[in-house]
Order: structure tokens, then C-alpha cells, then sequence
């Protein structure tokens, strides 16, 4: 009786492990930009408690009324986040009156060196309306785990320490002006069909 | 008569300009052309860059990118960002090919050369050089033209 009972146990446990290690095996198997579509898609949480480039505490909440678009970046990152942020600010230009809408909100995956005043002189070389968030190591880990961003330290050269570069997840997260997630875009989306997309949102169509 | 050479005299200026133009914002060695020669002006504290660049190899061989070197930074190196399920991540290239009769773009989000330890700000409209040392062509001295953040 009791070897029956374990030997169910034990056929229902492989096979659980087997389904487990086949639909592993499935996803690896799809192209990369497949997989990210699925992490991304899976509904997140996107709040914070944090500190604005012009040292002020801010969470969702100071932002509500107005959509929000967010973005984790880090102002020593040389290619993407200078890309992206360009893209919105070109974005914002284009929006005209309905950029008073959108709060884009940059929030830095490398707290260590984007303090406040780094932040603050970092956002404005971009655009007058973005917002650069900091916070501790800790705020900004509980923050981009309410977000699903993923995030690390990358080492270029083991002599030079203080050289490092960050690895970061790199979608754009639309919130609605309750707070609410309403949608991603992907960081190279481009100007042009972003404002597209925001003018879509904000018509309501 | 006084026309006609008046329009002679501005096809000329026209096509001299034009050819000026190129000339300006290319550099032709051996069979490659580097073009299109680009870097996003710095924030104040802002210790790297990326140079953008685009290279096209008229030859019959390829050449690589082996590296790169500037007064303007402590480090240049050939960088790829490269998106692993949606985590953006920058990887050290020993080396970038162009293919005979191939084209290398070094664009926005994913081949760049990485400056590290500026030695200054990249400000619009300041132009520095830049050496790319190739393989089959050796050094190539280029001058990188900083643009607006917003580009």
C-alpha cells in the first residue's frame, strides 16, 4: 500500500517535472524577441516610492491625472538610454499640447553613481518635462521587481572596477492617469510611431 | 550670353558644393569608405559616448575592425548591444567585419564605438579624431562630429 502510494507520488511528480522541463525547453526555443513579448506580458504591478531629480519623494500617486511614460535606464549608459530618451524627447516635441499629458519618467538602475544632482543635469540635456527617479539600492530593487525589470552589474574590464556597465530590461511602460499599467513599447519603436501610438491613446481611439 | 554663364557659374558652385560636401563627411581608404562619422553630445558628468559610423568595403576582401583609440577618451573599445529576453546588455566585440563588397553600419542600439574616461564634454558642433585601427588597412584617423542630444 504505502510502495503503491509512493510510486503514484513518484510518477506524478516526473511528470509534473517533465511538463515543467518541456514547456521550459519550448520557450528557450523561441526567438529572443518572442520571449521578451511574453516577460512583458505578463501584468505588473509598476509602483514606487522614490526620489525625483529635483530631490522631492514621489511615488505613482504624484503622478496621477496624467499618464506617465517609464522608462529604466542609467545616465553612464552610452547607446540605448541616450537613444531612447532622445526618441521622447522628439516625441514630446511632436505631441504639442497633448505632451502636457505624458510625464516620461526615467528611473536609474544605478543609484551608486545617478544621485540626485547627476540626474537632475542628466534629464534636462534631454527634455525640459522628463523626470529622472532615484533612490536607494533597495528602493530601486523592490522598484523594478513591481515593474518585472530585470537589471545588473556587468564588469567590462576586472582591473578597472569602477567601469562598469549596467544590463537592464529596456521597455517602455505606459501607465493611465489612475496609475494603472495600460500598455509597453518596445525601445526602438522610433519617434515617429511612438507619437503615433501616444496620440492613439490619448484621442481615446 | 550673360545668362548662360550665370548658369554655368551656379551648376559649378552646385556641384562643387556637393562634392565638398561628400568629401567632407566621408573618408576614402583603399577600398573602404568611412562615412556618416557621428557621437551624441555628453551630459556634464557623463563619462561615456558611443561613435557612430558607417563603413562600406568596395574591395574584393574584407577588413575588421580590430579597435580604436582617442585623445578624447581614456578607452575606446567596439561595443555591441545586444537584447537577451528583453535585458539590454553591452558586449565587448574583439573585432567588427566588413565583408568584401559589404557594408558595416554602426548605428543607435547596436554596434557603437564605447568612449570611456572622456577627457571632456562632447559638445554640439565640436568636432574630434578618432583612430580605427583595421586589420588588413591599418589606421584610419577619422573625425567624429558631436551632435545634438536629441539625435
Amino acid at each position: 500500500m504505502v510502495r503503491r502510494f509512493i510510486l503514484t507520488g513518484f510518477i506524478v511528480f516526473a511528470s509534473f517535472m517533465s511538463y515543467k522541463a518541456w514547456t521550459i525547453y519550448q520557450f528557450n526555443q523561441m526567438p529572443s524577441q518572442q520571449r521578451a513579448d511574453i516577460l512583458t506580458s505578463i501584468p505588473i504591478e509598476g509602483v514606487f516610492s522614490l526620489t525625483d531629480h529635483n530631490a522631492r519623494s514621489v511615488s505613482m500617486k504624484t503622478y496621477f491625472g496624467r499618464h506617465t511614460l517609464i522608462f529604466f535606464g542609467y545616465t553612464w549608459c552610452p547607446d540605448v538610454c541616450p537613444t531612447v530618451l532622445s526618441d521622447i524627447a522628439v516625441v514630446m516635441d511632436n505631441l504639442g499640447q497633448q505632451s502636457k499629458q505624458l510625464v516620461p519618467i526615467l528611473i536609474t538602475v544605478d543609484p551608486e553613481r545617478d544621485t540626485v544632482s547627476v540626474l537632475q543635469d542628466y534629464v534636462s540635456n534631454f527634455h525640459p518635462d522628463i523626470v529622472g527617479l532615484t533612490g536607494s539600492l533597495d528602493e530601486i530593487a523592490k522598484t523594478a521587481k513591481s515593474f518585472r525589470v530585470r537589471y545588473g552589474k556587468m564588469y567590462l574590464d576586472p582591473d578597472e572596477p569602477d567601469d562598469y556597465s549596467m544590463s537592464h530590461s529596456v521597455t517602455l511602460f505606459l501607465m493611465g492617469p489612475d496609475g494603472k499599467p495600460l500598455r509597453t513599447f518596445r525601445h526602438n519603436e522610433g519617434a515617429d510611431e511612438l507619437t503615433k501610438e501616444l496620440r492613439a491613446v490619448f484621442d481615446g481611439t | 550670353m550673360k545668362k548662360l554663364f550665370a548658369f554655368t557659374v551656379a551648376c559649378l558652385i552646385l556641384v562643387m558644393g556637393s562634392t565638398h560636401e561628400l568629401r567632407a563627411n566621408s573618408v576614402t581608404v583603399g577600398d573602404l569608405v568611412i562615412s556618416n562619422v557621428w557621437a551624441r553630445s555628453t551630459p556634464t558628468n557623463v563619462k561615456t559616448a558611443a561613435v557612430y559610423l558607417t563603413i562600406t568595403n568596395n574591395g574584393q576582401h574584407m577588413d575588421r575592425v580590430s579597435g580604436a583609440r582617442t585623445t578624447m577618451a581614456g578607452k575606446a573599445m567596439i561595443h555591441q548591444s545586444k537584447m537577451v529576453d528583453g535585458v539590454m546588455k553591452m558586449e565587448h566585440a574583439q573585432h567588427a567585419m566588413i565583408k568584401a563588397g559589404g557594408k558595416l553600419e554602426m548605428a543607435p542600439g547596436g554596434m557603437h564605438v564605447m568612449l570611456m574616461k572622456l577627457t571632456g564634454q562632447l559638445r554640439e558642433g565640436m568636432v574630434f579624431p578618432l583612430i580605427l585601427m583595421f586589420e588588413n588597412s591599418g589606421d584610419v584617423e577619422l573625425q567624429v562630429t558631436v551632435k545634438k542630444t536629441g539625435s
